[in-house]
């Protein structure tokens, strides 16, 4: 930039502002938030975590928060962070020839020695395809050289990883907290060290699946036992601007003994593992004081499960009441929410409340093991109404396994009798109601059933949406069947998918998790081109047919889902394990904290 | 239970990335790094309480600001604190002089009745061009002062707060001065007040910019 007489402004020299200035949204790619860490100098490995989507939906991942921190703090690594730029942004710097680097320093992708992504839902994938190009990433494992950077995956998605298997060199199964100090340290091990041997290193490790290294072993999900023994981050990044979830984030628990048949998370992540009262209540002051935020909301499958909920909101209430701070627990567990636990949140800040019944019947909750009545139903609802909320979010599915036209009435009734509830005492009652397709998905007692055709899901929608038609305080909205269809044949994917996944990319898909971006004309082409059949994916599978997942082991066994789909399909309940004695879902054999606790052993707290 | 809460005016200013971070976010970027100063804020009353923060006249993306004003009402217990608010905020931000206003006084939006802008080509075309396009401007009548001042184009405009620099770049662009927002440099100097006798009104001490 030229002198300008008194004043020189350097602002603009920054070879991003120009694509800034052209740009929607442009707050997305500045970052300088508050919390980053500098730079290391020196022999260090440096990962960039990359997120597969905007900024402020990555900047919303609490994962990443914390391998941020952890990676700061090992010696031996260095760590960046990148998004994926939106397609106006993609098409900028395309047209400058700006390649991607992280938000921090602006280092080129191709220029980190690990580049790691998170998988944490399938309608990204095409977004990592994005980052690599732009980052001067080879897409595929197989063009890449010594001089490029490993490509990491991780998240549940890599419990599914041959989809992404040409592209990914290394996945990465289970626990950051577990997985990170091993791989951080094979790969300073072997920095500057050609690519084979670098993924020998990595392929040797517990939880790391090499795919061009793969003997046929079984890979097993790598477990934090202790949660409050591992790595707790002391401090978080704090956007700018507004994000998706914006908020101190703890997570008070991993792991769910429920046992919802349609629910990944709830099959993979366990045992449950508990955080202490102390250490979340420890963990929300010391965020709170160190970021500013003015939220903060516990984490879990199942936050009204965590045994330590109550003591924690009362302990924490003066000082959330003092500052002003909402705190918000997502999902609530309809019969979980028993009015002691409102009476409680009711003195804090509150923001709505969404429950999610999941099914319209007690038959279908039945089959797919939701343990929710209707007494449950009326009960929460009701307890709501009574301590102050008017509007009420629900979640339902369609096309669950065994669901008849009954099944779909049922939620049409649901809702009439929650608003009847609120109108009884007196409360102008608002509805929304989120109905989304049902997509079986890998790991689970579901992983052998027929997902809905597209055409099904929308002739169910419109039947729900016939059937609340005049009820004005509702408001429903669905997700698109086309995007449920695509995710369902990558939920359940193998290795032919890869090509697809690329053919698709080339003829310009992006964002497919965004109804304004997904095109499902350029997938069916890919298909098409490719020789697949999307079909074949989303259809019924044999019970004793090879799964092209099996090779990944998250810990519950394959019997145990197969006794559960019997079970599914007979309409029978299987209790919680925290209840009803242990279920022997597979972690029996592996130290489960709920039968040492229930042995008087050390148990699932920290 | 009554704390004693002060209004305190304070001068910000925006460069490089920061210029990108949209006005209405600011009140929440402000309470964060306050917070975090030690700092208490005055919730506003209602339905959804939020920190008590107002802004001076919106600024778009894209445009530095090196004297922007603000007011926050903080507790007088913690207003001590103020001064370490700079150290506490995201990069691109600073804090620059700030007061406690004293007895009652117009909203800021009032106060701030003019801004002082520079604005430079980044590389195309003649400077000269600028002034003569804005002689033929619908919104004229709000600029004084305008000058060339080595290599930038100086001017004073009235009313920010219904007008500001997107109404001149939107001109610029119609009259073929630049062609996008990303053809100029503007930055906005200082806010105040104006008045026609005494011209700028600074509503915070300024010597000159302190940060550049």
């Amino acid at each position: 930039m030229e002198e300008i007489g008194y004043m020189h402004f350097t602002d603009m020299d920054d070879p991003r502002w120009p694509l800034w200035a052209s740009v929607k949204r442009p707050s997305r790619y500045v970052g300088g938030e508050y919390g980053l860490l500098p730079p290391k100098e020196g022999d260090v490995v440096r990962v960039c975590l990359a997120f597969p989507d905007v900024y402020e939906v990555g900047m919303s991942y609490l994962g990443f928060q914390i391998f941020y921190q952890l990676l700061k703090e090992n010696p031996l690594s260095d760590v960046e962070r990148a998004y994926c730029p939106w397609v106006d942004m993609e098409a900028a710097m395309r047209g400058q020839g700006m390649p991607l680097g992280s938000l921090d320093t602006g280092r080129p992708l191709k220029e980190f020695d690990a580049v790691a992504f998170t998988l944490q839902y399938e309608l990204s994938y095409t977004n990592v395809l994005t980052m690599l190009d732009l980052g001067g990433v080879p897409l595929r494992s197989s063009h890449r050289g010594d001089g490029d950077p490993l490509v990491l995956a991780g998240g549940p998605g890599a419990l599914v990883a041959e989809p992404l298997a040409e592209h990914v060199d290394a996945f990465l199964i289970g626990d950051g907290e577990v997985l990170w100090p091993p791989v951080v340290e094979a790969l300073h091990a072997t920095r500057g060290m050609d690519r084979e041997r670098r993924l020998s290193a990595l392929s040797r490790l517990e939880g790391v699946y090499v795919p061009s290294l793969w003997e046929g072993q079984t890979i097993r999900r790598q477990i934090l036992r202790h949660l409050d023994r591992g790595f707790i981050p002391r401090r978080m990044i704090v956007p700018s601007c507004g994000i998706v979830h914006d908020r101190v984030a703890v997570q008070v628990f991993r792991g769910c003994t429920r046992g919802c048949r349609y629910c990944q998370a709830g099959m993979i992540d366990r045992p449950v593992r508990e955080r202490s009262a102390e250490s979340v209540a420890r963990q929300v002051r010391e965020l709170l004081d160190f970021t500013g935020w003015e939220e903060v909301g516990f984490l879990s499958l199942a936050t009204c499960d965590w045994t330590q909920l109550d003591r924690v909101i009362q302990e924490l209430r003066p000082l959330l009441s003092e500052r002003g701070i909402k705190l918000s627990l997502p999902s609530l567990r309809m019969d979980a929410f028993s009015v002691q636990l409102a009476s409680s949140l009711e003195t804090m800040r509150k923001g709505g409340l969404t429950f999610a019944p999941e099914a319209g019947t007690q038959r279908l909750r039945d089959v797919i093991n939701k343990g929710v009545t209707d007494q449950d139903v009326d009960t929460a609802v009701r307890s709501a109404f009574e301590h102050g909320w008017d509007r009420l979010k629900l979640y339902f599915m369609m096309g669950l396994p065994t669901e008849t036209r009954e099944d779909l009435e049922g939620i049409g009734e649901i809702c009439r009798r929650v608003l009847k509830i609120g109108r009884s005492m007196g409360k102008r009652p608002e509805l929304a109601v989120s109905l989304s397709g049902f997509v079986p998905k890998a790991h689970t007692p579901f992983q052998w059933e027929a997902q809905a055709s597209m055409e099904e899901l929308r002739e169910r929608g419109r039947l729900v949406k016939s059937l609340l038609s005049r009820e004005r305080a509702v408001k429903l909205s669905y997700h698109e069947p086309a995007q449920t269809f695509l995710e369902g044949v990558f939920s359940r994917g193998d290795r032919r998918l890869g090509p697809v996944l690329e053919e698709a990319w080339h003829l310009g898909a992006r964002f497919d998790g965004w109804t304004e971006t997904f095109n499902l004309d350029n997938w069916l082409e890919a298909f098409h081109r490719c020789g697949v059949d999307p079909g074949a994916y989303t259809a019924a599978r044999r019970v004793d047919e090879p799964l092209p997942w099996s090779h990944i082991d998250p810990g519950v066994s394959i019997q145990f889902l197969r006794m559960e789909r019997e079970r599914a399909l007979g309409g029978a309940r299987t209790r919680d394990c925290r209840e009803g004695g242990c279920n022997l879902c597979g972690f029996h054999l592996r130290s489960c904290p709920m039968i040492e606790s229930a042995r008087g052993g050390e148990g699932h707290g920290g | 239970m009554g704390a004693d809460f002060v209004r305190v005016r304070f001068a910000y200013s925006k460069r490089r990335g920061a210029c990108f971070i949209p006005h209405a976010e600011l009140p929440t970027l402000f309470a964060r790094a306050m917070r975090r100063a030690g700092l208490t804020l005055e919730l506003t009353q209602g339905f959804s309480p939020h920190p008590k923060i107002t802004l001076g006249p919106p600024l778009p993306v894209g445009v530095v600001g090196l004297f922007e004003v603000a007011e926050a009402w903080v507790s007088a217990d913690t207003l001590g604190s103020f001064e370490g608010v700079g150290g506490h905020l995201p990069q691109g931000f600073g804090i620059g002089p700030h007061a406690p206003v004293e007895g009652p006084s117009p909203a800021l939006s009032k106060l701030c009745s003019a801004g002082e802008y520079l604005i430079g080509l980044a590389g195309v075309g003649p400077l000269e061009a600028i002034p003569e396009a804005l002689g033929a401007w619908d919104g004229a009548h709000l600029l004084r002062g305008l000058d060339v001042q080595g290599g930038m184009v100086r001017f004073f405009m009235l009313e920010p707060d219904s007008v500001g620099p997107s109404a001149v770049v939107k001109h610029l662009i119609s009259m073929g001065v630049a062609s996008a927002w990303s053809d100029l440099v503007f930055v906005r100097v200082r806010l105040g007040g104006w008045d026609e006798s005494r011209g700028f009104l600074d509503l915070l001490p300024y010597d000159s910019p302190w940060e550049v």
